[in-house]
């Protein structure tokens, strides 16, 4: 009898559990869960976005996109944008990060960090746009600079060969002050007394760079890369805002081509396709952001 | 003593480089928000003018004005006012239950429920778009602001850093609530939220932050003019009749990066440790 | 009326077993300790009381009502923890008049209680301070005044002093014992530290692996240990017990503080023995001795160089003899034949 009354008080704290997580957890499974099945589920048909009819049509639609020259070329575009910008963002945020946390002008230092966040927290949207004006290839202020200077234009987001570099170079002008935040959390866990020690044994400071510091935040540096990739390969509102995946596809980008496929095109079966592709190199480098991680945590 | 009086000047040399470098740093991240700034005041032949001004020769503030004419900013404006704000304010509705309940209870589910927030953490919304939007479609949603708030009330990496704090606060804390006679009502409020207040000001800055500048979501879940929000509005200027009036492109920019500025200039130090923590959680 | 009685009590954690069957009964207005190494469920001991754990099996009752299903804030019980557990976004006045509000105390009463009891711990200029702005002391006076405010029926103290200095421990230790002599509630107080069970106490509660060996008075359990058990916990250095001195299994202890270098009237056993260590304590040496039957231990202002050899005598009234089982058996006529027999060789 008493036992019942006892596990009636356990029973009421389960229940209080469950109700307070279940809001949570039924727009999680709606707005995550479900999205990810009927995904894969819809790239196995055909159909248009308006109209609700649709036709079963197997791997019809993956077989469209690995025969599509152009899904190359995004898949290609992506790669390469995610490798320039993860290489060029780290190698930049270590280097200011390191410099800023070696120079003792603390109330300089401060500013130069709020300064380079700041387009952090502006929108994609906003950086375009002004980007888009900097870079305008007659009137823009870059080239006018270039102009006075007696150099040749630069035609920036108006030449293919040309355009991804630009785009890059906006994405890490954005970005980089996050990432400088990033790299320098992780030097303030490198203890002084090592330093100190190295100081001791004069050791100059690129050794000291290269032999203790490097190899300190490496475990950390590799983590934030993982994340950064991840995010790359969500490129989409500069693409839209700026190019529009062009001149002749030459930013065109997984997200940018799913987006293209389903409202421009009217193809959402093709579009979901593209986007079960990249759900699977999401959970690939998610995998390998959790071994990378684990790594992280068995190094400190 | 020769060799001491060649240090000093050697340190003082490299502590002026440091400074131009850093000023150099300085201007490359500000100029490009200037140079909107600047433009958005020019008249549209100054702004093309070669050489360009670095200062409008005069101020056209009616850019400003013209730019509500063209576009109807200000119903933008409202409606990224709404969904922020609602999204900010219904998510601690939605986590602050959530992460209680995985901090602070034992049921079945509770290692899936966890899982859940860890996936919601991990797909994008790039994944998602498509599914959701046939689902607000066949629920007849589309020409609502529905779908630009819904999904994001149950921000899964709120839950996940609201856990962490509610997780941190000493058990015999709440033992001394619960000796006190408070209910589970009471300590909730009374003293594990006001201990995890670093976490929720955290948390609405970035949800904050991140509603206002999302430009993919309400790009794809709003058809009509009405319903656009800023980012989506101001994205579309460059297209329609303002094609390369760029001091009017550039005046609706600044209506846009004006707010999120301001709410940086105020909390930056907090907002930078908000990003940092969200980078290495 | 502040009683407590725990009845056949059995906690199990998952399938740890912690106490098997617990039955205690509290006195009203005592100080009671619960006193034990780490692990013998004195402090599961003390949160089944408050009813932030519950029995496996068993009933608890305080002031004679069962308690069982009754919430901790509905006990009528005050409880200080070992860390304080202090309301760290609450100034020290918030923090001591949260229980009274949640008990719905209307305003003037609350203000006047938190007045009054800030006054008697020494409070009262620091009311509007966070506890992160406190001393180690000062905190735990808060934690005090939270618990004094609500005016419960029973103290609990869960190792309250554990956190401070020496000094400021000793000091407390008194305040605590005055404040019990002002109040006249009861206090549970958990413990590991014998010292403090012995100067605060007035009844003992001495646990080991989830039952209770001894309960009884300070003075008792010190010169009436009913086990070896119970005669090694309290006394410092602890008592010399030879195991295999005697036939039948049986043990003999005395305290270190009872033997004597000097010859005595009273009847006695003698040893043989020699100085190993000598330990200063300024009124006192403490000596460690080889003997026959292994080190023992001394406690005597008499002086001895190290290495020396000497008799020791130890006086029949200060013997406590054990059984094969470790609990205490009478000294009786034949024992003591049997002793005198076994130390005349």
């Amino acid at each position: 009898m008493k036992k019942k009354e006892r596990s009636a008080s356990e029973k009421r704290d389960r229940l209080l559990g469950i109700v307070t997580a279940s809001p949570a957890a039924i727009l999680l499974c709606v707005f995550t869960v479900y999205p990810v099945i009927y995904l894969i589920y819809r790239s196995l048909f055909s159909g248009s976005l308006i109209s609700t009819k649709k036709e079963f049509v197997g791997i019809d639609n993956y077989k469209e996109i690995l025969f599509d020259e152009t899904f190359h070329k995004v898949l290609m575009n992506t790669i390469i944008y995610t490798v320039l910008f993860v290489g060029l963002t780290m190698v930049l945020a270590i280097i200011i990060a390191v410099w800023l946390n070696g120079s003792r002008q603390k109330k300089l230092n401060n500013m130069v960090e709020a300064c380079i966040f700041t387009p952090h927290v502006i929108s994609m949207v906003s950086v375009s746009i002004v980007f888009l004006w900097l870079m305008e290839p007659d009137t823009g202020f870059f080239n006018m600079v270039l102009t006075s200077l007696g150099l040749d234009k630069f035609p920036f987001l108006s030449s293919p060969s040309t355009a991804m570099i630009s785009l890059v170079l906006v994405m890490v002008w954005k970005s980089v002050g996050y990432y400088v935040l990033l790299v320098m959390a992780a030097l303030q866990t490198v203890p002084v007394s090592i330093y100190e020690a190295a100081e001791l044994d004069n050791t100059p400071k690129i050794r000291t760079f290269f032999k203790i510091t490097l190899p300190m935040i490496s475990p950390t540096i590799l983590f934030t890369c993982v994340v950064a990739s991840i995010a790359s390969f969500r490129i989409f509102d500069a693409v839209n805002v700026m190019t529009q995946g062009g001149p002749v596809d030459s930013t065109n980008t997984l997200v940018y081509y799913i987006y293209a496929y389903a409202f421009r095109y009217g193809n959402p079966g093709v579009a979901c396709a593209a986007g079960v592709v990249l759900l699977v190199l999401v959970c690939i480098m998610t995998y390998v952001q959790f071994g990378v991680s684990r790594n992280k945590v068995h190094y400190q | 003593m020769q060799t001491y009086d060649r240090d000093i000047i050697l340190n003082k040399i490299t502590r002026a480089l440091n400074v131009i470098l850093k000023a150099i740093v300085i201007v490359i991240f500000i100029f490009p928000f200037y140079w909107m700034v600047s433009t958005s005041l020019k008249d549209l032949t100054e702004a093309l003018q070669f050489p360009p001004t670095l200062i409008p020769s005069s101020f056209h503030w009616e850019n400003f004005t013209h730019v509500f004419e063209v576009v109807p900013i200000a119903q933008y404006f409202k409606n990224s006012v709404i969904v922020s704000i609602t999204v900010l304010v219904l998510q601690y509705l939605i986590i602050v239950p959530a992460a209680y309940s995985l901090s602070r209870h034992e049921y079945r589910g509770k290692k899936l429920f966890f899982g859940l927030v860890l996936l919601g953490q991990m797909i994008p919304q790039q994944i998602t778009f498509l599914p959701v939007y046939f689902m607000f479609s066949r629920m007849k949603l589309l020409g609502t602001l529905i779908p630009l708030i819904i999904p994001f009330i149950s921000n899964p990496f709120g839950i996940f850093m609201l856990r962490q704090y509610f997780m941190q606060i000493p058990q015999e804390v709440i033992e001394a609530a619960k000796l006190d006679d408070a209910s589970n009502m009471k300590i909730m409020f009374k003293v594990m939220m006001p201990m995890a207040k670093p976490a929720l000001v955290t948390i609405g800055l970035l949800s904050f932050i991140s509603t206002w500048n999302n430009y993919f979501w309400p790009l794809i879940m709003t058809s009509s003019e009405t319903l656009r929000t800023l980012p989506v509005g101001v994205a579309a200027l460059k297209s329609s009749e303002t094609l390369q009036m760029w001091n009017i492109i550039m005046a609706g920019n600044v209506v846009l990066v004006l707010p999120i500025l301001i709410v940086y200039i105020v909390a930056s130090k907090k907002i930078r440790n908000s990003f940092t923590y969200s980078g290495i959680k | 009326m502040g009683t407590i009685q725990l009845k056949n009590v059995k906690k199990q954690f998952d399938k740890d077993v912690v106490i098997e069957n617990l039955n205690l009964d509290i006195e009203d207005g005592s100080f009671t300790v619960l006193v034990g190494p780490s692990g013998c469920g004195k402090s599961t001991t003390l949160r089944m009381i408050t009813g932030l754990d519950d029995p496996t099996e068993g009933d608890i009752y305080i002031d004679g009502q069962k308690v069982n299903d009754v919430t901790p804030g509905k006990r009528d019980i005050a409880m200080v923890f070992q860390n304080y557990a202090l309301y760290p976004t609450m100034t020290v006045r918030q923090n001591i008049a949260f229980g009274l509000e949640n008990k719905k105390v209307p305003k003037e009463e609350r203000d006047r209680r938190v007045k009054e009891i800030c006054e008697i711990v020494g409070l009262t200029e620091y009311l509007d301070r966070k506890p992160s702005k406190l001393s180690g002391g000062q905190r735990q006076r808060v934690a005090l005044a939270r618990a004094m405010v609500k005016q419960p029926k029973v103290f609990l103290m869960d190792e309250p002093l554990s956190n401070l200095d020496a000094k400021l421990r000793a000091q407390m230790r008194v305040e605590l014992i005055e404040l019990h002599k002002k109040l006249g509630t009861t206090f549970v107080y958990v413990t590991h530290d014998q010292t403090e069970a012995m100067s605060m106490a007035d009844t003992i509660v001495l646990m080991k692996d989830g039952y209770i060996v001894q309960q009884s008075s300070p003075r008792e359990l010190y010169n009436n240990p009913n086990s070896v058990y119970a005669a090694q916990f309290i006394g410092t250095p602890q008592m010399n017990v030879l195991r295999d001195a005697l036939p039948d299994g049986k043990m003999l202890g005395f305290r270190p503080e009872k033997l004597s270098f000097r010859e005595m009237e009273a009847p006695h056993i003698t040893l043989r023995v020699q100085v190993a260590t000598k330990e200063m304590l300024g009124s006192e040496i403490i000596y460690s001795l080889n003997s026959k039957y292994g080190t023992l231990m001394a406690k005597t202002d008499y002086e001895i160089g190290g290495g020396a050899e000497a008799d020791i005598y130890v006086p029949f009234s200060s013997m406590y003899l054990f059984g094969q089982d470790e609990k205490r058996i009478e000294l009786d006529d034949t024992a003591r034949e049997q002793i005198k027999s076994v130390f005349a060789e």
